[in-house]
């Protein structure tokens, strides 16, 4: 067990560094001068070339990398461009609120998911079955942003239950926060939970039809134990590696949920920095998220090993 | 066997599956008797219906749909009319399966002792209690270390202590009736030997019926009081081990007797039964056999009905009738 995440951890500083030559050099071929992105229409070139200056960019790339990953090493990423803010502390402000949102819409999600699949599963071809396909259906054909235009036009305009936008950290109480957060999650995760569903359906089938499950019915093991646990232990081992990659996604930010619910999160961030082509910024928040995509892989793989005592060594 | 009743009675099966090919029919109107403490084999070429049959009669086919008509006697109680939960008990209690891939039949996610306790504790016995029994039935089946198997998972063991495994499995409730469809199919010569030997030995311990499930004769031979001949879903011929092996009287009954290796004998190749194995979709009306029957005649195209032929024995042919 121990070998297997020292191999995995050294792949991911290769995967790392790999990243973060490709994200320098494609923030850079960007088109478009943050200099002159920055300074006003009757900017004279002197005054341009004086902020390419002041923000690194006369030198060589090479060595504009070098300073950006020496520092981003010792976790600095540099001064943003438009907030004169250390990227750090921007991030630093927007993350938890694209976590909240992520963490609380995979709940949902696998709230949702994981007996909706189980049961779609037992009862295949049954009415509860064809009800998941056509919700799924729905789930994986309606926009996001649709659904969540929907959701605030019932929830908060017509019933005026919940907020229809804004964010409220947990310090702000739990009450609070999650009337702020609930939509956006609901709309995300409800997505997110049609496409578990599906997976999780077709591999409670397969398993469902594996020798030792026949061998555990004619043992007498009751059936509720041996598609709750016998089964649903191995379908989940598939499943989880797919749900794991999609939170990935969500972690990245989602950047229409984020402006529909007026969400400051990383998506809109992202979003906004690569308009105004401000490269530490950019830089710092697509760096954030290859560390995310390949802390969660190396999760996975050690979840995946967790599971499946095959994998173990 | 003396008159009592027998612990096992199937009456009629019949189980019908739709594939692309056809409607196929794994159980034609199939009927057998095992005795308490007796052992019946069910031979026959793969294909021939056996895995379905043995399955469907202690209701694990699936889909339960397929099985159309039938009496699954044990007891005296036909099966098909009992409840999830009563079929569960019983089958806690009384019955138990071991099958031809170790590998498949255990779950690869729980370890050997979670496997094997939780059989007992079905029963409502203490964990320890439950350890206990598993552990002796290790010893029992002669695995090394049996403390230490416990904890391991299925991967972690070889091809026979898988299916040793799987054998204790099938004995921690102490069943009445064991399904053993090709127990040994997926072992070595020498393992199969004791593995054999190991079965019928806890067998006549424990008192307990079985219903041997192989194409290999020599097992049949060697486990079974009893054999029933399978050939595209019915049961072709019946009766004695010895006597039928001995003085087949169906035709199909020779020529897969004759397909076997003798001893040590090394002249020639063996007959194969010539023809394809019949295409289940499309069987001929009467004997499913009479596209490879070398004793063909025009009696074949009508039903041959399992008729008895001798004390204890009977047999689907015209001509095992006449003789």
């Amino acid at each position: 067990m121990a070998r297997f995440l020292a191999e995995r951890a050294a792949t991911l500083a290769l995967v790392l560094f790999g990243a973060s030559i490709l994200i320098f050099l494609v923030v850079r071929a960007l088109p478009g001068d943050p200099a002159i992105a920055m300074m006003t229409q009757n900017a004279t070139p002197e005054m341009i070339e004086e902020m390419r200056r002041a923000l690194g960019l006369h030198l060589p790339l090479h060595a504009q990398y070098l300073h950006w990953a020496g520092s981003a090493l010792a976790g600095d990423l540099g001064q943003s461009f438009t907030y004169s803010m250390p990227v750090r502390a921007i991030i630093a402000d927007r993350f938890p609120v694209t976590l909240h949102l992520s963490l609380v819409a995979l709940a949902i999600a696998l709230l949702i998911a994981v007996p909706a699949g189980v049961v779609a599963a037992r009862h295949k071809g049954g009415m509860i079955d064809h009800l998941c396909r056509v919700l799924a259906m729905i789930g994986i054909s309606m926009p996001v942003f649709w659904q969540g235009l929907l959701m605030i036009m019932l929830f908060a305009v017509t019933l005026g239950w919940l907020p229809p936008g804004g964010y409220q950290p947990l310090s702000a109480g739990l009450g609070v926060s999650l009337a702020h957060v609930i939509l956006p999650a609901l709309a995300l995760g409800t997505a997110y939970a049609a496409t578990i569903t599906r997976m999780l359906r077709s591999s409670m089938l397969d398993v469902l039809g594996k020798e030792y499950i026949a061998v555990a019915r004619a043992h007498g093991v009751p059936e509720g134990t041996i598609v709750w646990h016998d089964a649903l232990r191995n379908a989940l081992i598939p499943t989880l590696t797919a749900a794991g990659f999609s939170f990935g996604y969500l972690l990245a930010g989602a950047v229409l949920t984020e402006v529909i619910f007026n969400l400051p999160g990383m998506g809109r961030l992202l979003y906004e920095s690569i308009l105004a082509r401000d490269y530490p910024l950019v830089q710092g928040l697509v760096l954030l998220n290859v560390v995310v995509f390949v802390l969660i892989n190396f999760s996975m793989d050690a979840l995946y090993a967790f599971l499946d005592p095959r994998i173990r060594r | 066997m003396p008159d009592a009743a027998p612990l096992f009675q199937v009456r009629g099966l019949v189980t019908r599956f739709r594939t692309e090919a056809g409607e196929i029919f794994p159980s034609r109107d199939v009927s057998f008797q095992i005795h308490a403490g007796e052992v019946l084999g069910l031979v026959g070429e793969s294909g021939s219906g056996k895995s379905v049959t043995a399955r469907s009669a202690i209701r694990l086919q699936q889909p339960e749909s397929a099985t159309l008509a039938g009496e699954l006697l044990y007891r005296g109680q036909d099966l098909r009319g009992l409840d999830g939960e009563s079929l569960r008990r019983l089958r806690a209690q009384e019955i138990a399966m071991v099958v031809q891939d170790p590998a498949a039949a255990l779950n690869p996610v729980l370890t050997i002792g979670a496997q094997l306790t939780r059989i007992h504790r079905l029963h409502g016995g203490s964990a320890a209690e439950a350890e206990r029994v598993a552990l002796d039935l290790l010893q029992r089946m002669r695995i090394a270390e049996p403390e230490s198997r416990l904890a391991a998972y299925p991967h972690q063991l070889s091809g026979g202590m898988r299916q040793r495994v799987l054998i204790a499995l099938a004995l921690m409730c102490r069943p009445k009736l064991l399904i053993a469809d090709e127990p040994t199919t997926a072992l070595d010569v020498t393992v199969e030997a004791e593995i054999l030997a190991l079965l019928d030995e806890l067998r006549r311990e424990m008192g307990m019926a079985m219903l041997v499930i192989s194409h290999n004769l020599s097992v049949i031979g060697r486990m079974c009081d009893r054999v029933a001949v399978m050939y595209a879903g019915r049961i072709v011929e019946e009766g004695p081990t010895r006597e039928l092996l001995a003085a087949p009287r169906h035709p199909y009954t020779r020529a897969l007797l004759a397909s076997v290796p003798r001893g040590s004998k090394e002249d020639g190749p063996l007959p194969a039964i010539p023809g394809e194995p019949p295409d289940l979709a499309r069987l001929p009306p009467g004997c499913p056999f009479q596209a490879r029957c070398p004793e063909v005649g025009p009696a074949c195209t009508a039903t041959q009905a399992l008729r008895p032929i001798a004390p204890g024995r009977a047999a689907a042919c015209w001509r095992a009738e006449a003789a």
